[in-house]
């Protein structure tokens, strides 16, 4: 419940699982592979951002959406599964019945 | 004189043809389609340019039919386009879409056949983002969806707009023969 008062708190979220919880303010910048079926996913954390930095996928439209903003959307990357989001950003709760 | 057998027997080539015909044509249209790049970064939006055959299809054509030229054509469509990942959120939006487009078009006539195409649009984009919430195992997508259907909207009244252009181009070349 603490950490969904922190508006810094990223998820990243890969076939239905969280598999970072990494709070933007603290990071130093790098970079975070994430494989599904063989398919590399490349994310970027950089000054306190993240975004995609690269996706093995056809239509990279995770790369267009940019930046993740806290008021903004989840960035998404549909074909490897892959979802970055702020943790407190919404359907939190839904997760459950949705899965 | 034909035999009764032999009428149906030339009535169901011919339906296989046009059948055919409209699929080629919409595979075509969705081919072409995927060399525009997309504008827009949001998962699961583009034109939907191959709807117009759909659209046109629906309102000259069986359900069984109509639902045959749709399968065909999003199977073979993610095959040529090497996109197989698509598959369950084309499918899920289809179906969706041409069910509500059947039942409207007992209320909705062919003249204001862009309403209709408006309309399913709004429940192609409520299927895929669905599809999404399964394939995704999370509810987080569903923020996209008022921006799909946004542009779904906008993506609807155009191939709805084509289609009705279609339709009265071709009631006109009948009535000059």
């Amino acid at each position: 419940m603490l950490f969904r008062q922190k508006p810094q708190t990223v998820e990243i979220i890969s076939d239905g699982k969280v598999i970072y919880t990494l709070d933007l303010s603290r990071e130093r910048n790098r970079e975070i592979t994430v494989e599904f079926e063989g398919r590399q996913n490349i994310i970027c954390i950089e000054n306190g951002d993240i975004y995609m930095k690269e996706a093995e996928c056809p239509d990279h439209t995770c790369m267009k959406t940019g930046r993740l903003s806290k008021a903004g959307v989840p960035i998404v990357c549909l074909p490897n599964h892959l979802i970055i989001r702020y943790s407190n950003s919404g359907g939190d709760d839904v997760d459950i019945t949705a899965g | 004189m034909l035999t009764s057998q032999q009428d149906k027997k030339r009535f169901n080539v011919h339906r296989l043809t046009r059948l055919a015909m409209l699929t080629a044509l919409a595979l075509i249209i969705f081919v072409v389609e995927m060399q525009i790049p997309n504008a827009v970064p949001i998962p699961g939006v583009k034109l939907g340019l191959a709807n117009i055959i759909t659209v046109y299809a629906v309102y000259h054509y069986r359900a069984a039919d109509v639902l045959m030229i749709l399968l065909v054509r999003i199977f073979l469509g993610a095959v040529f386009g090497g996109n197989l990942s698509a598959l369950p959120f084309s499918l899920t939006g289809g179906l969706l879409c041409l069910s509500g487009m059947l039942i409207m078009r007992r209320f909705i006539d062919e003249e204001h056949i862009w309403i209709a195409s408006v309309l399913s649009a709004v429940l192609h984009n409520i299927g895929q983002t669905a599809a999404a919430v399964v394939v995704m195992q999370t509810a987080a997508v569903i923020g996209y969806l008022p921006f799909l259907m946004f542009t779904g909207c906008i993506a609807g009244a155009f191939t709805g707009g084509a289609a009705q252009l279609i339709i009265i181009r071709m009631k006109n070349n009948k009535n000059k023969k």
